[in-house]
């Protein structure tokens, strides 16, 4: 029986249990994964923007300076070793390429992200970040393995990566 | 950040405007593929971003085609077409033998859709901005192909700052005989957009 928890954009879930975690379709949002190798704690995050700015408090999740940080926050407090957490990021895409497109969301949310795991001091050990694909992401507490697939388009093309 | 509210009467306000907006982007098609085109009952729902994925459906992959208006009704719409849609529209733009064992676009069939989805839209937001007496000027169209949600991140992207969920028209459009294109439309106003249309309708109170 596949018990994995799916979250949906703007939000993050720790899980304690080795359960799977998972979220579809990152385009330029970003996955951030957080774990604990010992204690296999683990925390999944789908933000979509890079800064909370004045926006509402209530949805943290949504943006990388607060969804992380409190994402962290929730994984000490279960018993997650500060010193021993690890990272893997993808998503950050471009999917629509537009002649005049100076936002670039996909790469200022990666930067976000990198800026809040280096504030914290955790490694990012592996990343799958840019590009013009959308993925859809796995972690695998137990193992620490991130499965990543993209959609197909064309035939021969493979469309599953582990990082 | 702007809390909408829809009462039942100001959903149905909105849903008779995605039907009528839909019925010329069906129209548009029609002509372009020269066959007789049918269309859903159009949703118009709220929904909070984390719920998008329930709403889209169980299509894989789409064709993309992205929009924005950016003058007084800020909004972004995409069209979305499933992908074995994609292929067969895409046989017929171009004028080829349809191919059933097609298993990806070409360029050539990427801007014919992207062509496509430009049409039906500026169709759609034709009809928009005669029934709101308010210009609407569509930018320039972009194309993707890839999963329906990573697709539809970038809009939700664009108004994440001011909202915490959207407010979606969407409808199929489909072809009435053994050959159906599954089309999906989604309008996204800005919230103070749907205010703006709220109060050309009337409806605002």
């Amino acid at each position: 029986m596949d018990d994995t928890i799916i979250i949906g954009i703007g939000e993050f879930v720790v899980v304690s249990d080795n359960r799977k975690i998972s979220t579809l379709g990152l385009g330029s949002c970003i996955g951030t994964v957080i774990f604990d190798s010992v204690s296999k704690i683990s925390g999944l995050s789908h933000i979509m923007l890079p800064t909370i700015g004045v926006a509402k408090k209530e949805k943290i999740g949504k943006f990388a300076d607060t969804a992380i940080p409190a994402m962290i926050d929730d994984m000490v407090k279960k018993g997650a070793s500060p010193v021993r957490l690890r990272a893997k990021i993808a998503g950050g895409a471009s999917l629509f390429m537009f002649t005049d497109d100076q936002l670039k969301i996909g790469d200022r949310n990666s930067e976000a992200v990198r800026k809040v795991l280096a504030y914290y001091k955790i490694p990012i050990i592996a990343a799958d970040v840019g590009g013009n694909r959308g993925r859809t992401i796995t972690f695998n507490p137990a193992t620490g393995e991130l499965f990543i697939r993209i959609v197909k388009k064309g035939p021969d093309e493979s469309t599953i990566k582990i990082i | 950040m702007e809390e909408v509210i829809l009462s039942d009467s100001q959903r149905d306000a909105l849903q008779e405007v995605a039907n009528i907006g839909v019925a010329h982007a069906a129209t548009a098609l029609s002509q372009m593929v020269n066959k007789e085109i049918q269309m859903g009952i159009p949703k118009v729902e709220l929904i909070p971003f984390e719920n998008i994925a329930d709403h889209l459906g169980p299509m894989e992959a789409v064709a993309a085609v992205f929009l924005k208006i950016t003058n007084e009704l800020p909004s972004y719409s995409m069209l979305l077409i499933s992908q074995e849609s994609a292929y067969a529209l895409a046989d017929i733009l171009i004028g080829n033998t349809p191919d059933t064992s097609k298993q990806m676009l070409t360029e050539m069939d990427e801007s014919a859709l992207m062509e496509v989805g430009n049409v039906m839209m500026c169709a759609f937001f034709d009809s928009l901005a005669e029934l709101l007496s308010i210009p609407l000027i569509p930018g320039p169209p972009a194309f993707a192909f890839d999963s329906p949600l990573a697709v539809l991140d970038y809009i939700l992207i664009q108004i994440g700052e001011v909202a915490d969920k959207v407010l979606l028209f969407a409808t199929n459009v489909q072809t009435e005989k053994e050959k159906t294109f599954e089309i999906n439309i989604f309008l996204v106003p800005e919230p103070a957009s749907i205010r703006i249309i709220l109060q050309k309708l009337g409806m605002d109170s």
